[in-house]
């Protein structure tokens, strides 16, 4: 059984970190999509930048154990974001990966919640 | 006027309206003014959620129930109360077990860095003090300390202690394995001998080439049968090591008496439980007593099994509980004509990596009362020439050390005293497999830190500065060997300054 926890955990990381990876550098290159979408948004193109700076930290972070809770974090406040853009001025559109990508991380958050320092495992000792 | 207070239901009651009150705000921010304010929303968002977890979706927790987030701040500073006081809050003398005087001596000594004070002692002045002479001892001329354990027997392999501080018994599990390795091979750097603790087979202590005294506790890790009796073969085996030079049956300890020992499962690795006998994912509890000792004689029988067998000297450990049952096993010591080599008073204040609370505070006899007892006893009972006593609670410096030589210690067993010189700061984490600075832990990324040959010439450097201090006050006491202490050497605390009669003899 911990075994399985490991692989569907391990599963999880590769997996949002590729999409994440995707979509991080997709947005550093300038894709004509991520231009369009952020110029929509009034945040063309610095805050292009800086949430694909943010996806591809998040990705190379998930590939590490040490990083990986930190970085599921990074990754779940980024979809986040994304997701009050999609309700927002964007639409509902293009969000095929949105919600098991997100799931992914919360998963991947819960499994790891240990690792954060505001675990509860030193509380009242 | 009214005076300004600070209610803190009130406070946490208007957290938890402004969290999600602000997390709103921000979010139409975002959308009708800049979509950068999202960054902030998606940070509202996270704590609104969490606080809605809190307030309604657990109740485990009265406080995080009524008052939301702002409660985790009690846990937070819980958590880090401890640090909080050793750092800034508690005085230099006031902390438990040792006090941040105490600990700076150990960590100077072991970094042979100067250990004088100045200005004045920290302590009361209406402790137990040593006495000293009008007419101290020429440093010059102290006897070199030397104890022979098992000659009383006229046994062949007996063995001399050259020092009179042993490294008192931790085991590899309660402690990790470059703490061992360090303390072992700062022991045979400082010539001492250093005892094993009840944790089986010793494989790290064995490996740096100290001489060792085998613990059995009453589990008999490394001699047992899978029953939990004790296996001749694997003592026989082990007591031919030339390195095993005594074997210590272990009784209780100060920490826990009258409860086995208590190794939690967070440190039970596959190592260990491969050492030990024993299976990983449960709390390892050994039994409060040996199955072969339910009695007097019976002890005795198996006190003289264990010496027959290994051959070499054996002794006991035990905390002081009931005072007949001690006379009585004096007595019947006479009477069999069985005699350990050694008895180890542990006093109720001494350490352990893991303990139910209410043995540690309440359970027990501690050392500066019990000595004297046992010493005594055994005086009377006509059996004190036949064994050598040690002591062990407490003893990290040497004043307290020669209080119980002069209350009738041969030799000192100090573990403490010893973890702290290799880097303890008394985290007070042994039973957790957190310790910070990698000592009584298994996990490599904390055990990363400990330098093993850094750390066994700090054990080196505390030996020998603890050596240095006794012979200091041993001359200041007027005597040239440590055999010569005795309870006319201290001051009682009850003892009456402006009492002007000779009698100074240390009140049991």
């Amino acid at each position: 059984m911990k075994i399985l926890m490991t692989l569907l955990m391990w599963g999880c990381q590769l997996g949002v970190a590729f999409i994440l990876a995707m979509a991080g550098l997709g947005k550093l290159q300038g894709s004509e999509m991520d231009i369009a979408l952020f110029t929509e948004l009034n945040m063309e193109p610095g805050g292009r930048v800086m949430i694909g700076i943010c996806e591809l930290c998040s990705a190379a972070g998930l590939l590490h154990p040490l990083s990986a809770a930190y970085s599921a974090l990074l990754g779940a406040a980024v979809l986040t974001g994304a997701g009050l853009a999609h309700l927002g001025p964007l639409g509902a559109e293009g969000l095929d990966l949105y919600l098991p990508t997100y799931s992914a991380l919360l998963l991947i958050l819960i499994m790891r919640r240990g690792e954060l320092p505001f675990s509860s495992s030193r509380a009242h000792h | 006027m009214s005076k300004l207070t600070v209610d803190l239901e009130k406070v946490a009651h208007s957290v938890n309206m402004i969290i999600p009150a602000m997390t709103i705000l921000l979010a139409l921010l975002g959308y009708y003014v800049s979509f950068y304010f999202h960054f902030l929303t998606v940070a509202g968002l996270f704590l609104t959620v969490l606080n809605m977890s809190y307030l309604y979706g657990q109740k485990r927790h009265a406080l995080l129930a009524n008052f939301g987030l702002l409660a985790q701040g009690r846990y937070i500073l819980e958590s880090i109360g401890p640090e909080l006081r050793q750092y800034l809050f508690a005085s230099d003398t006031e902390e438990r077990p040792f006090n941040r005087v105490e600990r700076s001596e150990v960590y100077r000594k072991a970094q042979g860095v100067d250990s004088s004070s100045s200005f004045g002692t920290l302590l009361d002045a209406d402790e137990l003090k040593l006495a000293h002479s009008m007419f101290p001892m020429d440093k010059s001329k102290i006897e070199p300390f030397s104890l022979t354990f098992g000659e009383e027997r006229g046994i062949e392999a007996t063995y001399t202690l050259n020092s009179p501080v042993i490294i008192s018994g931790m085991s590899f599990g309660a402690l990790g394995e470059k703490a061992v390795r360090a303390l072992s091979r700062g022991a045979k750097y400082a010539q001492i001998p250093m005892n094993t603790g009840e944790g089986g087979h010793p494989k790290y202590h064995l490996m740096e080439g100290a001489d060792l005294i085998f613990q059995i506790g009453t589990a008999k890790f490394g001699v047992r049968h899978e029953d939990g009796t004790l296996d001749e073969d694997k003592l026989r085996a082990l007591s031919a090591l030339p390195q095993i030079k005594m074997i210590e049956l272990k009784f209780s300890q100060g920490a826990k008496p009258g409860k086995g020992g208590l190794l939690p499962k967070e440190k039970i690795t596959e190592e260990i439980s491969q050492l030990r006998g024993v299976a990983m994912g449960s709390d390892v509890v050994s039994p409060t007593y040996h199955s072969e000792c339910i009695d007097v004689p019976s002890t005795l029988d198996f006190i003289a099994r264990l010496q027959e067998v290994s051959g070499i000297p054996v002794g006991f450990k035990l905390c002081i509980g009931r005072i007949d049952q001690f006379r009585a096993l004096a007595q019947g010591m006479k009477e069999r004509d069985i005699y350990p080599d050694f008895i180890t008073i542990d006093g109720a204040e001494g350490g352990t990596g893991a303990a139910p609370k209410s043995f540690m505070d309440d359970v027990g006899m501690p050392l500066l009362r019990a000595l004297p007892i046992a010493h005594r006893i055994l005086i009377e009972e006509g059996v004190r020439d036949r064994l050598k006593l040690l002591s062990s609670g407490k003893l990290i410096n040497a004043g307290r050390q020669l209080k119980a030589l002069s209350l009738g210690a041969d030799a000192i067993c100090s573990a403490r005293g010893f973890m702290l010189a290799i880097g303890c700061i008394q985290a007070l984490q042994c039973n957790k497999n957190s310790c910070p600075v990698g000592i009584t832990t298994h996990n490599p990324k904390l055990q990363r830190g400990l330098d093993i040959e850094l750390k066994a010439k700090r054990v080196k450097n505390y030996a020998e500065s603890l050596l240095k201090d006794h012979k200091e006050l041993l001359a200041a006491t007027g005597h040239k060997a440590w055999r010569d202490l005795t309870p006319l050497n201290l001051i009682a605390p009850e003892h009456d300054q402006a009492d002007t009669s000779d009698r100074q003899e240390f009140t049991l």
